[in-house]
């Protein structure tokens, strides 16, 4: 499984939002949250992430503990 | 009431001053914030003015820029420019193309770009203290940070720069250009392009346009030639008229509202903060953003849209929502978390947000520390905008201090 998360930098451009709208949301904060913090892999969190302006967005693979949105 | 309901018509009202949007665009916040407006084709768009709604609109995968660019969808003066390039595509497309470029322009990169913009601006002011005065501050410094800026990045080299300048000019409409100019302009840009993308084929250096080469000649699916040489015009055009144009706004403003100035000037380490203040007060444009299209049935502020239908987000509206920003027509540095939609938002949102923040941020910074004492040298009444363009240009700005 990976582990999605945004960090305090989101600025709410809503870019991942927009990409994958399965997995982002934007709160009432006007800042990004995970659907579901634990996602299957997916390409489109990926995506997301490599999209997103201030790099808040790290999805980890949970077994090997490796970042793979770098 | 009849008169509420006729289509306002494209292209808007003029704003009487530079300042605030037309009274007429700004009512409609208020009394019709999802507006119908009858486009110089016949067809009917609509122009969406609140916060929420413009978020939704370019966030919402429902509305599409692809089908914005189709030859027959309702034209705006920019569409046909934009159709061929990342702004013309929607996602996956999209996503293919961007994807190359969005780690070039993230917060960390661009901040690794900061000390040479600093460099940069310091050197220009050098040289606009020695000249004559008053100076033009659109020439000597607005203008050629930016460009130099992006050139850089790309890996223009500084001799060709004038030329584009004159291109993007005309592609963007300066002086009424006609459809011919418009469209040369546009033959000359990929030519230029074209050639660049060869040299650098052949003699690749370590730049933007090199990378991008190197990513398209591994993986012919990842990028085609074309949308390599519209990539490279839409970095180049996105680059710097906006930036240059966002400077010069931001002192004007700064000059019409002097406490604002000296508070800036006595807080510059606020910088930030105050760019993201001036980013949403300044009205760039005169009103509508980018069209999308409805691809399926929407509702939208209370209005039914049906699919097909024409979408226009008025980001400078958006950015005067009172539901969003308290006291939104007050212009205050001091606002503190501010979201405004300046630079779009959704898989659009601006390239070069960050970019050109920080650009900004070091030019006022520059223009406070070195020049405390500049002024306009011509009444506001007197500033020569760039006729037809659909962002508000600048001729000049002569300046002294
Ligand atoms: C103050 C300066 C700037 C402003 C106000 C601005 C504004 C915008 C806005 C509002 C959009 C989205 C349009 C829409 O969705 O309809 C956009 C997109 C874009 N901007 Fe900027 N921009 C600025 C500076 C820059 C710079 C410095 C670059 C340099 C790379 C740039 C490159 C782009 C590109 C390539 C896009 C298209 C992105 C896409 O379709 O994915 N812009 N800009
Ligand atoms: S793309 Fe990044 S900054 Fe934008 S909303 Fe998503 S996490 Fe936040």
């Amino acid at each position: 499984m990976w582990r999605v998360a945004v960090g305090p930098a989101c600025i709410g451009s809503a870019s991942c939002v927009a990409l994958s709208p399965a997995l982002f949301a934007l709160g009432e904060d006007k800042r990004s949250h995970p659907v579901r913090a634990e996602i299957e892999p997916d390409g489109a969190a990926l995506d997301a992430a490599f999209a997103c302006p201030v790099e808040a967005i790290t999805v980890t693979d949970q077994e090997t503990g490796r970042v793979v949105s770098e | 009431m009849v008169a509420e309901q006729a289509p306002i018509s494209y292209p808007f009202p003029a704003s009487p001053t530079i300042y605030h949007p037309a009274p007429e665009l700004r009512a409609l916040l208020d009394s019709r914030p999802v507006a119908p407006v009858s486009m110089p084709d016949g067809k009917t768009a609509w122009l969406v003015t609140r916060n929420a709604d413009v978020r939704q609109v370019l966030v919402d995968p429902r509305f599409s820029r692809a089908a914005a660019s189709a030859p027959e969808a309702a034209q705006t003066e920019l569409s046909e420019l934009v159709g061929e390039s990342v702004l013309g595509l929607d996602p996956p497309e999209h996503t293919r193309i961007r994807s190359l470029v969005a780690k070039a322009f993230t917060a960390r990169r661009v901040e690794q770009l900061r000390p040479r913009v600093v460099a940069l601006v310091d050197d220009l002011l050098d040289k606009l203290e020695a000249a004559p005065r008053p100076v033009d501050l659109v020439e000597n410094f607005s203008l050629p940070l930016p460009v130099q800026v992006i050139c850089e990045m790309i890996g223009v080299p500084p001799q060709d720069r004038p030329e584009f300048h004159a291109w993007s000019d005309a592609m963007l409409g300066a002086g009424d250009a006609t459809e011919e100019e418009k469209a040369a302009a546009m033959r000359g840009m990929s030519d230029y392009f074209a050639q660049l993308i060869a040299a650098k084929r052949a003699q690749p250096t370590d730049d933007l346009m090199s990378a991008l080469i190197a990513a398209r000649d591994a993986d012919d699916d990842r990028l085609s030639e074309r949308e390599l040489v519209m990539l490279g015009i839409a970095m180049l055009i996105g680059g710097h008229e906006t930036s240059a144009n966002q400077i010069n706004l931001c002192l004007l403003t700064l000059l019409h509202y002097p406490e604002q100035m000296k508070w800036l000037s006595a807080n510059l380490d606020s910088v930030g903060q105050a760019v993201e203040e001036m980013m949403r007060f300044i009205q760039l444009g005169e009103g509508g953003g980018l069209p999308r299209i409805a691809m399926e049935e929407v509702e939208l502020g209370g209005v039914r849209l049906p699919a097909g239908s024409a979408v226009l987000p008025a980001l400078g509206l958006a950015n005067r929502d009172p539901s969003v920003f308290e006291d939104p027509d007050r212009f205050d540095l001091s606002r503190k978390a501010n979201q405004h939609m300046s630079f779009g938002a959704g898989v659009h949102h601006c390239l070069g947000a960050q970019l050109a923040r920080m650009e900004i941020q070091e030019a006022l910074r520059g223009l406070l520390r070195r020049l405390p004492g500049i002024r306009v040298s011509v009444p506001d009444d007197e500033l020569r905008f760039k006729p037809g363009m659909v962002l508000r240009s600048l001729e000049t700005l002569p300046v002294t201090w």
